[in-house]
C-alpha cells in the first residue's frame, strides 16, 4: 500500500511574524496534521495563546474543551462561540519571551476528515516546559469549527505583538487512509 | 520571512478503514499484519446518544490497565483501572449525529512477543457548550502480537459517518 503521512508546505520563520497562513489546502488527504515548533517574542510574558482560525473565518463557530496542568494542580475549561481558538485563552499556549532562552514549544494539531461536510473536530497539544518550577504547563484541546465547509486555510497568530519569534517552524502533513 | 518547503514521508502506511453506512453496535479490524513497528488507530466517533467508549485486542477479556486525566470544560481529575476486561477509552461521548469525537490509539511494538503492550489514547469531544477531553496510557499484559482491536460504546451503537482508520508506523 501506499505510504500516507505526506508533508504538504513548511514554514520556518528568518525574522518575527504576527500569524502564518497555509493557504489552497488540497483535498486529496484524508486528515491533516500540524506541526509546529514555536515561540513568542512578545518580551513580558513567560507564555502566549495560540490563535487559531480556518478559511480566513472570524464569527462565532469556534469552540473548545481543555485540559491543561502546571506541575501542581489539572485544570479544565471552555470556550463556546468564539471568533477563534484561544479568543479567550485556554485552547493552547506556547512559550514567550521571559521563557528559557532557545525554547520552543511543541504544538501538534489533528484535524480528520477535514473536507467532510459536516462540522470539525479537531485535537491540539501542546507544551510550554523550561525546566522552571512556576507559570509552564502542558495541555490538550477539543476543538469544533462549527463549518460544514472543507477546511481549505489554517491561520495561526500570537495572542501578542510582535509576533512569533525568528526559528519558529510549522510544518502541515496530510494523512490518506488508502 | 518563511522559508517553505515539500517532502515526502516514508513510514506512515493505511492498513483498513471503515466508514459506517449504517448504526453498528462494534467496529473491528481483524488479521493486522506483523510487518509494522507501532500501530495507529484514529476513529470519528457520532452516537445517537451518549455513552463511554471501551475496546478489546485479541477478542481478550483480561489484562487490562490504564491510568487517566479528565477534563469535562469545568474541572479536571484522574483516576484508574486495574486488571479489568477491556479498556475504557472515553468516559462521555455526548449526543451528536453531525459533530464527531475524535479518538486515537497508539500501540507502541505490538507485534513484539517479548512484551507487554502500552498504549496510549485519547478521546475529545466538544459540541459548543459542552464537551469532554481525556488522555490515558492503558497496559494489556499479554505477550502475544496483536491481530485485531474492537472498539464499541458500552450500551448504544455509533451512528451512520462513523469512520475508523487504522495506519501502521514502521521504525525502519
Amino acid at each position: 500500500m501506499a505510504n500516507t503521512y505526506q508533508a504538504i508546505a513548511s514554514q520556518v520563520l528568518s525574522s518575527s511574524a504576527s500569524s502564518i497562513t497555509f493557504s489552497s489546502i488540497p483535498g486529496t488527504y484524508t486528515d491533516l496534521v500540524l506541526k509546529a515548533s514555536v515561540r513568542s517574542a512578545y518580551a513580558s510574558r513567560s507564555s502566549n495563546p495560540l490563535i487559531i482560525t480556518f478559511n480566513g473565518l472570524t464569527t462565532t463557530i469556534y469552540s473548545d474543551t481543555d485540559l491543561y496542568a502546571n506541575g501542581l494542580t489539572a485544570s479544565s475549561a471552555r470556550e463556546s462561540a468564539q471568533t477563534s481558538f484561544s479568543a479567550s485563552s485556554n485552547y493552547a499556549a506556547f512559550d514567550a519571551g521571559t521563557s528559557a532562552t532557545s525554547t520552543f514549544s511543541p504544538v501538534e494539531l489533528y484535524i480528520p476528515n477535514y473536507t467532510a461536510s459536516a462540522n470539525k473536530p479537531n485535537l491540539i497539544t501542546w507544551n510550554t516546559e523550561n525546566n522552571s518550577s512556576t507559570a509552564f504547563g502542558l495541555g490538550m484541546s477539543a476543538g469544533l469549527f462549527s463549518s460544514t465547509s472543507a477546511i481549505t486555510s489554517i491561520t495561526l497568530a500570537d495572542f501578542y505583538s510582535p509576533g512569533f519569534a525568528t526559528g519558529s517552524r510549522f510544518d502541515l502533513y496530510g494523512i490518506t487512509h488508502f | 520571512m518563511a522559508t517553505t518547503t515539500t517532502n515526502s514521508a516514508a513510514t506512515y502506511t493505511p492498513i483498513a478503514w471503515t466508514l459506517l453506512g449504517s448504526a453498528a453496535s462494534s467496529i473491528t479490524f481483524s488479521s493486522i499484519p506483523a510487518g509494522y513497528t507501532d500501530l495507529r488507530i484514529v476513529v470519528s466517533a457520532l452516537l445517537s446518544s451518549g455513552d463511554g467508549i471501551y475496546s478489546k485486542f485479541n477478542g481478550l477479556s483480561s489484562g487490562y490497565s490504564s491510568r487517566y486525566i479528565y477534563g469535562n470544560g469545568t474541572a479536571a481529575s484522574s483516576s484508574s483501572f486495574q486488571s479489568t476486561t477491556q479498556f475504557a477509552l472515553f468516559n462521555n461521548i455526548l449526543t451528536g449525529t453531525s459533530q464527531p469525537a475524535i479518538i486515537t490509539l497508539d500501540v507502541f511494538q505490538y507485534a513484539n512477543t517479548g512484551v507487554y503492550k502500552t498504549i496510549l489514547f485519547s478521546g475529545s469531544d466538544d459540541k459548543n457548550g459542552s464537551g469532554d477531553i481525556q488522555q490515558s496510557v492503558g497496559l494489556l499484559s499479554t505477550t502475544a502480537a496483536i491481530t485485531s482491536f474492537t472498539i464499541s460504546p458500552a450500551t448504544t451503537t455509533f451512528a451512520a459517518g462513523t469512520t475508523a482508520a487504522l495506519y501502521g508506523i514502521k521504525a525502519a
